[in-house]
């Protein structure tokens, strides 16, 4: 094929000219804002929220009548029901992130402007953790509750929220891997439900295996969430390497995220 | 961690060292290529994709496991639950400061489903091992996989800690000097790490063979026998002078020992009072129970005027025959009043006792007088005495003949006050230390079950008397009351707001909000089609 | 500005762009081929939304795949099937791609270019609740919100009803006299009114390009003769048969169209055969051709090319 110069070439000056100033650019942060503004105009998120809530505050209220009088305050038990819960709620929460932009093709729209995969991923990854952490700080409202009728461990108080605001962060970024997975939002959730839910077992699961092979129950039961919050943090432990596991959870699965969104868009 | 420690091993350190090595020395020896192979065409396709997503991984799992051998640990807790409390840390610093005390271990026997609690406490004990100046050392042990070691130690449950001390001369474990502990719970683990670790060989001897056999203090043996490993021999006093005893009195092979006198219908002979009094010339230990014998002979050690003259002469204490009652602060009947008037400095009735809240009972108590000018060399103490409501009977057949409570009260005629129910004293030339108490109710198994401290003051008693505190800095450490501790309480108002807070209003909030989000973008919506 | 060298693309064994090479600059440039011919493939490369196999390509003078970001910074790309976030409205959309994009004072430049669209008024409005073509503005505003120097524009008047096909063309042609434009059509007749130049796309391989007049031009030189004489037709067509130079004959409404079989043109030998035999010329013109036909022709001779080596396969 011949290189056969069409029209006549522009001058530096055409070139160099441009209507808007432009610099600076944070793509990830434009992401995370538009996500997290996402989050308090969707149905779901709200339907999470009171679903959420509605649990906690049965739950409380049978704790609180059951132990008055009795049991001093306990200021960890509604983040580790959190975390329990987290199983079903992650995924609901991060089911539409991705999906929903490869479904409505707005994924190519945003792949080709000058922004990377891993921008697109955190932007959207911290939106969803930041939803998540709203959601904490208004459970925030039992330690109050806790400190009028009794005398709750603050120190414990912080282990246990800092413990499940890593383990939410840590979970939703495994919720993503699936919602990038899949155009299928229900796909993705059951996905992530399934995916997490393991994880929460494999405690179980190591004790199980205890008996046969000590070493491979021990391996199992640390790639587990639980084994990383319930006894420690949510008891006022704080561990390097339960901050450690949780932080490169995290790391690792938006990475898994990054690297999904990039094959699947360019095998597309 | 100590589990995963044996399993690892240095060929796991070894070849993730090489690993890490290899791969440095790779990307130092060859930039171009390494950036190539991170950042270039292929990588971002399948198979190199897969590949270096695996690397990412694994380079986390690698610095996962490198930090989690630093042991890096905070306890955030305010009560401090997984580190030493300032008790702890005083009694693990004097057994680091004692060259003589061994080493100890901890086995705790958690099974493979404690592997939580495992993770929990291991931030204690690791504490422990870092307060101890290196002599504490601590192991998990699963019972279910080890049931002959759980048995050993008398493991009965998962989550029991066996402290047992490591035989200097061996090295080893010494099975004998162990003490078991049902749960982490800091206190308990301290008490049984000062026990366990206590050396030195004590003998009690318990008087019985008097004409009649004297209380059964079954409890206070089982303490001293299996909790502090002392060597526990029923005798009579002219046994122990035998030269063909098993435990002759002195034996050099004791560190301590102590003559327990259990009370007994009947008063001490003159040989047996010069067997007594040779030994505590030489610095002997004596508890001595004494109490009212409510037979027709009424004799007993309170009778016995020649062991009450010497006592009186040489320690500055008498007892006195009669018993005291008390109407208004008595357990059931005034036969059986009750002291709450310990003395809190005295170690006798103050280690392991809850101050100010210290109850003993007493059955048919003597009293004693205590000398205003002790003896020489003598100080004496005062360790319980009755209600300012106390009266005494000397007339016993009152008692034994009563037919009525009614005719147990008070008459006029009756002396009314406060006594002396319990004393102790010592000769600090001889170093005698003698401990009265005025019924053998402060130690007999009758009363260990009622919630009184009568079992801790009779092994404070022997612990005192003995010197057993020198080796033990502390037997119990007091467990201190924080707010944490103090139950939640809610009045029924209360509960009815926070129900209603927490279910109605929260969560409906919630949905309200929602609803009108949602209202309000679907008008936006409509208006604009 | 946009360099294309050998760029290929490969999905297994499948070759859905095989080594195009094409340079474009300021103007529009179309992209003609029938579906399925490798135009979205190419464009997605070129807008580094898709790695080439081979090859490489500069826009604006960065590699589209080794300074993917730089280039992308100067494209703006309009999808063909223009995704949009729908529960958002107009200038919020672009505020938002504006902001990825890093431009500066936000909210004056997409107010700018909605009015440069034409959608001023539904600045406020809910994409959904905007017709096709509106959309469609709204799609090609948030391409041109950063003033890019290159805008990739994939078939955008699919769907658009025949006025808002025409305003679109209007606005593609004036953007051509600031952008460099590259325009994907199947529909020729746009592309030879809104193009500058024109490259022709099949099966992944260029089949011509140039100015659509140039290409006409060329078609015409080598191209079919109308022949009328004052004689019949019956007399007239062995006559053009004989005539060496000349493949095929047809008979047509009232003449003869004469198909020569190589690139010379073949008029003046018509036209001395017929004066030789006395008879009167009437008419000698090419047939006029136009873009479609080219098309047609080009393509349906990739085509057999195509059949040929899958058969030989």
């Amino acid at each position: 094929m011949t290189d056969m110069p069409l029209g006549t070439l522009p001058t530096e000056a055409q070139v160099e000219e441009r209507a808007v100033e432009i610099g600076g650019a944070m793509p990830f942060i434009a992401v995370f804002k538009r996500e997290f503004k996402q989050y308090f105009r969707s149905p779901i998120a709200y339907g999470v929220a009171f679903a959420l809530f509605l649990f906690l505050g049965i739950y409380f209220n049978g704790f609180v009548s059951q132990v008055n009088g009795q049991m001093p305050a306990d200021t960890t038990l509604i983040p580790s029901i959190i975390t329990f819960l987290m199983f079903l709620f992650a995924p609901l929460l991060t089911m539409r992130l991705i999906a929903e932009e490869t479904r409505e093709g707005t994924l190519e729209t945003l792949m080709t402007l000058p922004m990377s995969e891993w921008q697109f991923i955190v932007g959207k990854f911290l939106a969803v953790w930041a939803y998540y952490t709203v959601l904490l700080v208004i459970s925030l409202i039992y330690v109050a509750i806790m400190s009028m009728i009794g005398t709750p461990d603050y120190g414990a108080t912080i282990g246990a929220y800092f413990g499940a605001w890593l383990y939410g962060g840590a979970v939703l970024a495994i919720a993503m891997i699936f919602s990038a997975l899949t155009e299928d939002q229900i796909v993705a959730a059951f996905l992530g439900a399934a995916t997490i839910l393991v994880l929460y077992l494999s405690n179980t699961a190591a004790s199980a295996l205890s008996a046969q092979s000590p070493v491979l129950a021990n391996i199992v039961r640390e790639l587990g969430l639980t084994a990383h919050y319930d006894a420690t943090m949510a008891a006022g432990i704080l561990r390097l390497e339960d901050v450690l596991y949780f932080v490169f959870v995290m790391i690792a699965a938006l990475f898994i995220t990054t690297r999904i969104v990039e094959i699947r868009r360019w095998r597309s | 961690m100590a589990l995963t420690q044996p399993t690892f091993g240095i060929i796991g350190y070894g070849g993730i060292a090489f690993g890490v090595l290899a791969l440095i020395a790779w990307i130092l020896l060859a930039p171009a290529q390494a950036k190539g192979v991170l950042t270039g065409r292929t990588v971002r396709f399948g198979g190199t994709s897969l590949i270096v997503t695996i690397l990412v991984i694994v380079a986390l799992a690698v610095v996962y496991v490198l930090a989690r051998n630093q042991n890096v640990r905070v306890d955030l807790t305010e009560s401090d639950a997984y580190s030493l409390t300032a008790e702890s840390r005083e009694a693990m610093a004097s057994y680091a400061a004692d060259p003589t005390l061994p080493d100890a271990r901890l086995l705790a026997f958690y099974s493979a489903s404690q592997a939580g609690a495992q993770d929990r406490d291991s931030a204690l004990f690791d504490d422990y091992v870092r307060n101890s100046g290196g002599k504490l050392s601590y192991e998990f042990i699963d019972p279910e996989r080890n049931p002959q070691q759980a048995s050993l130690y008398g493991v009965t449950r998962p989550g029991q800690i066996a402290v047992v001390a490591v035989d200097p001369a061996t090295g080893e474990l010494a099975t004998e000097d162990a003490a078991l502990v049902n749960n982490a719970i800091q206190q308990d683990l301290t008490n049984a790490i000062m026990e366990a670790t206590a050396q030195g060989q004590f003998i009690a001897y318990f008087i019985t063979s008097r004409e009649s056999e004297g209380a059964d203090m079954t409890a206070l043996k089982d303490i001293l026998t299996n909790r502090w490993d002392w060597t526990v021999v029923d005798a009579n006093l002219t046994q122990l002078t035998s030269p063909d005893y098993e435990y002759p009195l002195n034996d050099p092979n004791f560190d301590g020992q102590v003559i327990i006198i259990p009370g007994g219908s009947a008063a001490l002979t003159d040989e047996e009072l010069g067997i007594l009094e040779n030994y505590l010339a030489n610095g002997g230990d004596l508890v001595l129970y004494a109490g009212t014998n409510l037979n027709p002979d009424q004799t007993s050690l309170a009778t016995s005027q020649n062991l009450n003259d010497y006592l009186e002469a040489n320690f500055g204490l008498r007892i006195h025959p009669e018993v005291l009652l008390d109407t208004t602060q008595a357990y059931q009947t005034p036969l059986l009043p009750i002291s709450t008037n310990l003395n809190t400095s005295a170690l006798v009735t103050s280690i392991g006792v809850a101050r100010g809240q210290g109850v003993l009972l007493y059955q048919a108590p003597n009293y004693i007088t205590v000398a205003e000018t002790a003896p020489a060399n003598v100080t004496t103490t005062t360790l319980s005495s009755s209600s300012d409501s106390a009266y005494l009977i000397s007339d016993l057949s009152r008692i034994m003949n009563a037919q009525s409570p009614e005719e147990l009260l008070p008459q006029s005629g009756d002396t009314t006050g406060r006594f002396v129910l319990g004393a102790q004293a010592e000769n600090t030339e001889t170093g005698a230390r003698i401990v009265v108490f005025t019924s053998t109710s402060i130690a007999t198994d009758a009363f260990s079950v009622l919630n009184v401290s009568n079992q801790q003051v009779a092994a404070n008693s022997v612990v005192w008397a003995t010197n057993f505190d020198n080796f033990v800095s502390q037997i119990t450490i007091p467990q201190q009351q924080r707010p944490q501790d103090v139950p939640l309480f809610a009045s029924e108002q209360d509960l009815r707001n926070i129900n209603f807070l927490t279910i109605i209003v929260l969560p409906l909030g919630i949905l309200g909000v929602g609803v009108y989000v949602w209202w309000s973008n679907r008008k936006r919506g409509q208006v604009k089609s | 500005m946009i360099e294309v060298n050998q760029l290929t693309k490969r999905y297994g064994g499948f070759t859905a762009v095989n080594g195009i090479s094409f340079r474009a600059v300021r103007g529009v440039t179309g992209f003609l081929g029938p579906n399925g011919a490798g135009k979205t493939t190419t464009m997605r490369m070129l807008t580094g939304y898709l790695p080439p196999t081979d090859g490489n390509a500069t826009v604006a003078g960065y590699d589209v795949f080794k300074q993917s970001i730089k280039a992308r910074q100067h494209v703006g790309y309009l999808p063909e099937s223009v995704p949009l976030y729908r529960d958002m409205t107009a200038i919020g959309y672009l505020m938002y791609i504006a902001e990825i994009r890093g431009v500066k004072h936000r909210r004056e430049r997409a107010e700018t270019i909605l009015a440069r669209v034409g959608l001023a008024n539904r600045a406020n409005s809910q994409i959904r609740t905007l017709s096709k073509g509106m959309r469609q503005r709204v799609g090609l505003a948030s391409a041109l919100i950063h003033d890019p120097e290159v805008l990739i524009l994939d078939e955008p008047t699919i769907g658009l009803d025949p006025i808002q096909v025409l305003e679109l063309r209007d606005l593609v042609r004036e953007l051509g006299e600031r952008h460099t434009v590259l325009f994907s059509t199947h529909i020729l007749s746009e592309a030879e009114q809104v193009c500058d130049d024109v490259i022709i796309i099949n099966h992944g391989s260029i089949v011509a390009q140039g100015a659509p007049a140039a290409l006409r031009g060329e078609l015409e030189r080598g191209g079919r003769v109308l022949v009328r004489a004052d004689v019949a037709i019956e007399q007239l067509l062995p006559v053009v048969r004989e005539i060496s130079g000349i493949g095929s004959v047809e008979i047509s409404l009232n003449g003869v169209i004469a198909t020569p079989s190589t690139t010379d043109d073949p008029r003046p030998q018509i036209a001395s055969a017929i004066v030789n035999r006395g008879w009167r010329l009437l008419e000698l013109r090419p047939v006029a051709v136009n873009l479609e036909e080219i098309f047609l022709e080009l393509t349906r001779q990739g085509n057999k090319d195509a059949e040929a080596a899958e058969v030989a396969e």
